[in-house]
């Protein structure tokens, strides 16, 4: 897939505009600052898919959300398994108390992370939607608790058919002590990137 | 002895002591072809099941038909013999398997293990042993000092097959 640079800067600021109004909801819910990186878009091999975690096999809490309507595709919120217990702690004042090598105990712990990545993603498409004047569906959300690189083969698998590299449009977002990090990836099918271009008029 | 990691579409070739590896296969399948005597072993980190859909085969290794086809002819270079080749699968999950999505892109590892199996029955290499299926990403090693394929899946442990 050739996606020019000139399309991979609007799209950067797609991911960008819907990564702010997640933080402000995050924000409004924390009742704590919010901050986001900068966001990345661009083309990057298969083999590096992962590259925005710890390891491949990282533990991540990924909350995917299928995106229909004026687009399709997916948004994939991914949290890494200590900043996750912070955010249901933040949020809930309860602490984990269980045993962290439990994966069952793990998972009914984290299963509020589903909700609150519903919220956070519906945030963040609601801003991309009002931009650009497109209609987009979200599904109910599905989370889980797995490596890293596991969950990347999403996007591998949207992009897979057109060429050795995957559309990789990231942001990451922390709050101000840093206990919270995550990242939003936008995962458009290669159709809906071209609407969405001329969506914008380009 | 040194550990070849190998990731997604991409193939390699060991020899014992050394072992062959790949990390978190999700929806993509990991073929391992050894020859037991010979202590030959291959790898392949397939993403997709069939190349028909590609209009331009770039990389054969990124599609289970392709990629076996490709390290079942590797391996006969590296001096395997055919007759002894045997194989091991792993990975094929549906990582979002309780999602109520509607997504052939979300099932695709279904598709991959059933065109593995058809690949490596059109070869006519025997499927020893296999992990497939299921909702969890996977990690897998191969010896073929031993010819065992050790798994590991979060949550569920670790085996080997």
């Amino acid at each position: 897939m050739a996606l020019d640079a000139g399309t991979l800067d609007v799209l950067r600021e797609i991911g960008n505009i819907g990564a702010g109004n997640a933080a402000s909801a995050l924000a409004t819910m924390l009742d704590d600052k919010v901050n986001i990186g900068l966001p990345s878009c661009e083309m990057v091999p298969f083999t590096q898919v992962a590259r925005g975690f710890k390891s491949p096999e990282d533990l991540v809490v990924g909350t995917l959300v299928q995106m229909s309507g004026d687009m399709e595709g997916f948004v994939l919120m991914a949290l890494p398994l200590d900043a996750a217990f912070e955010l249901l702690k933040l949020l809930t004042g309860e602490e984990f108390s269980g045993n962290a090598d439990d994966y069952g105990a793990v998972c009914e712990a984290l299963a509020p992370v589903s909700e609150i990545g519903n919220i956070l993603i519906g945030a963040y498409l609601s801003a991309i939607s009002s931009m650009t004047g497109m209609s987009i569906i979200p599904s109910v959300p599905a989370t889980t608790v797995d490596m890293a690189m596991a969950l990347m083969n999403i996007p591998v698998v949207v992009y897979g058919e057109i060429g050795e590299s995957v559309l990789y449009m990231e942001t990451d977002f922390h709050n101000e002590v840093s206990s919270i990090v995550g990242q939003y990836f936008l995962i458009p099918t290669v159709e809906s990137s071209s609407r969405l271009m001329s969506a914008l008029g380009m | 002895m040194k550990t070849t990691i190998i990731g997604i579409a991409e193939w390699s070739i060991v020899r014992a002591p050394d072992k062959i590896s790949t990390l978190g296969l999700g929806s993509c399948c990991g073929v391992v072809l050894y020859d037991s005597l010979f202590k030959i072993a291959g790898m392949v980190h397939v993403m997709l099941p069939t190349a028909s859909a590609a209009k331009v085969l770039t990389n054969p290794a990124k599609y289970a038909d392709t990629g076996v086809e490709l390290l079942l002819e590797q391996m006969l270079k590296e001096g395997a013999r055919k007759s002894a080749i045997a194989a091991k699968l792993a990975g094929g999950a549906h990582m979002f398997a309780h999602a109520n999505m509607q997504s052939d892109l979300l099932k695709v590892g279904e598709r991959n293990v059933q065109v593995c199996h058809e690949a490596l029955r059109k070869a006519r290499i025997p499927l020893v042993s296999e992990d497939v299926l299921g909702t969890h990403g996977r990690t897998i090693t191969f010896d073929p000092a031993t010819g065992s394929l050790h798994i590991r899946t979060v949550g569920l442990g670790e085996k080997d097959i």
